[in-house]
């Protein structure tokens, strides 16, 4: 188990550091001269001469990547274009921001997932199953942004409820929560119920009633423990995507999180915070599916990985 | 690779001439007996035929202006009303099929032509599966949406650098298919046997091993299709996408949020189009991976139980 951690690990590592180099390359390769974007428009060759050695880009390829590389390993993100604000101090103060929306929906997505699967899967082909099946179908399918439009138009803009946008106490967290657990939730519903039905028909359920072991118990403690390995990944792989995702979510809701952070980046070409956006993403995200592989070989004894 | 011969089902479309080769036509039995599928197939054939004749329907020129009559609400001059510069919003709903039908098709055209062959390549030489599959590890760390928004950043925004960043993004999607079933369709007996007669590599992948993996590509393909769909609107949502005046779903749908109030419909029409024609294609996609998929189809049919 602790080999395969430290393989896994050791996998991580190496995928973290081609993901750096490809994104130094890609935003060193861009055409147009970045000295004239750090400049302005309007600067003199002069002034673009001035930013140009400054910021070390009339150096060459390599002596440039060396010392990104020497600054990120200090944490040094550079910093934005506009505003000169260092990305390493943005992306630290709107972190939190993103952690607590998608820790609280990945939380009410896997409740109200498991839970609406294993009661369509226990109550096969009843109402209660079409009408779980036909809510997964729709949440599913339901393009984000106009589902948070609607939400905002009858809970916020003609109810008065919930705000229509940032960050308030806790009322300002269920339009959000709620539009970024949707998909999840639909989601987590339906494997729920394909992967419990496909172990109520496993040898050791029929084992386990044959005993004479309550139903209840039968369902919470033989079925759902196994049932629930497939999910865990899933829903492993969700967070990772809310935590780099939630772009949508968080540009709809005025949210000051790091989705919001790149998508302003990104119609302002403000090219250092992208890259320092793209390369907490990334971490993020390697991390997570890291967590998410050891959780399943935990998860499941019959998993052995040598 | 039985599977694929299996049938003798020489009854029914046996009519001279032209015959669809045996594994197609079982498959099209399969998806004309799945009547949601067909529903979605229904449609997507609607959508694809208002794109085409976007200008024979639309009864107003979707660009112009008529500022007499701006945020009116559905009526008999305008069927569903206009917007805040008094263009018609049924045409420009029906321009903006047109301009969704282009990015869907267009990226899975780009995803595809770049991921198959990279897959193709990666799977057959091992000298090329490393530096081929880790550069798709690396697009992999990413969500789709964040590697599409970074590539519209580089490139600009614009209907053709969104189709152009939503296909890249799907490029990894397409080679990871296509590696998996090369490694196992390589070291099949009818591959070393044309090996062993000194066929060309270029003849085997080409002859042998492209018609194996071409229904696992199709099915892809038909899944993807929506998603393109989606994120494409996404980024024009976010700013990122088609620009204006240009009639686009997405950003249709940002315009609408500032008259949410006073012209819901703003908001309403769009986006029931949006979904409509995501769930269609959804639907029809699934219905294509059931039919093209041998195993799923025995098990219909009642041939083969497993």
């Amino acid at each position: 188990m602790l080999g395969y951690v430290l393989r896994r690990l050791g996998w991580g590592i190496p995928l973290l550091l081609m993901v750096v180099s490809a994104v130094f390359l890609i935003f060193a390769l861009i055409p147009g001269d970045p000295a004239v974007i750090y400049a302005g428009e309007s600067a003199s060759p002069d002034v673009v001469a001035r930013v140009r050695h400054e910021f070390g880009l009339d150096r060459p390829l390599y002596i440039r990547y060396v010392v990104y590389l020497e600054q990120l390993s200090r944490g040094n993100l550079g910093a934005s274009v506009f505003s000169g604000v260092s990305v390493a101090s943005q992306i630290q103060e709107r972190f939190g921001n993103t952690l607590r929306l998608a820790l609280v929906s990945i939380v009410v997505a896997t409740i109200v997932g498991i839970s609406t699967g294993v009661l369509a899967a226990i109550h096969k082909n009843s109402l209660l199953d079409h009408v779980a099946t036909t809510f997964a179908l729709a949440g599913i399918s339901i393009p984000g942004f106009w589902l948070g439009l609607l939400l905002i138009y009858v809970f916020a803009v003609e109810l008065h409820w919930f705000p229509t946008g940032g960050i308030s106490g806790w009322r300002s967290y269920v339009l959000p929560a709620a539009l970024l657990s949707v998909f999840s939730t639909a989601y987590c519903s339906r494997i729920t119920r394909s992967s419990f039905l496909e172990v109520i028909h496993q040898d050791y359920i029929t084992t386990a009633r044959a005993k004479g072991v309550a139903e209840r118990l039968v369902i919470l403690k033989h079925a759902l423990r196994n049932a629930i390995i497939p999910v865990v990944t899933v829903m492993g792989v969700r967070l990772g995507l809310m935590l780099t995702g939630s772009v949508i979510t968080e540009t709809i809701f005025a949210w000051p999180g790091l989705g919001r952070l790149i998508v302003t980046a990104v119609n302002s070409r403000d090219y250092p915070v992208i890259q320092g956006t793209l390369l907490t993403f990334a971490a993020l995200f390697i991390v997570v599916n890291l967590f998410v592989d050891v959780a399943y070989v935990a998860l499941d004894p019959r998993i052995r990985y040598q | 690779m039985s599977l694929w011969t299996r049938g003798s089902d020489t009854s029914s479309g046996s009519r001279a001439g032209f015959r669809m080769p045996e594994p197609w036509r079982a498959a099209w039995k399969t998806l004309k007996r799945n009547k949601l599928s067909l529903t979605g197939g229904g449609i997507a054939a609607l959508f694809v035929l208002v794109s085409a004749l976007a200008a024979m329907l639309a009864p107003y020129d979707p660009n112009a202006i008529d500022l007499a009559r701006t945020l009116a609400p559905p009526g008999p001059a305008h069927w569903l009303g206009t917007d805040n510069q008094g263009r018609d919003l049924l045409s420009r709903v029906i321009f903006g099929a047109r301009v969704s039908l282009y990015v869907g098709v267009g990226s899975i055209t780009v995803g595809a032509g770049l991921g198959v062959p990279a897959g193709l390549l990666a799977g057959y030489y091992r000298g090329l599966n490393a530096p081929i599959m880790r550069l798709m590890d690396v697009l992999l760390a990413f969500p789709g949406i964040i590697v599409a928004l970074t590539i519209v950043a580089i490139l600009g925004p614009g209907l053709n650098n969104v189709v152009l960043a939503v296909g890249l993004s799907q490029v990894p999607q397409f080679a990871r298919v296509v590696y998996g079933l090369v490694l196992i369709v390589r070291e099949a007996t009818y591959v070393e046997s044309a090996r062993s007669i000194g066929a060309f590599d270029a003849a085997i992948i080409g002859r042998h091993i492209s018609p194996n993996v071409l229904s696992p590509i199709i099915v892809q393909a038909s899944l993807l299709l929506p998603d393109a769909i989606l994120t494409g609107a996404s980024l024009s949502f976010l700013g990122a996408g088609v620009q204006p005046p240009t009639a686009e779903w997405g950003a249709m749908l940002s315009d609408s949020r500032q008259w949410m109030q006073r012209a819901p419909h703003l908001m309403i029409v769009p986006g029931i189009a949006l979904m409509l024609v995501v769930l269609g294609f959804n639907v029809l996609g699934d219905g294509v991976r059931d039919a093209l998929d041998p195993r799923v189809r025995s098990m219909q049919q009642g041939t083969i139980r497993t």
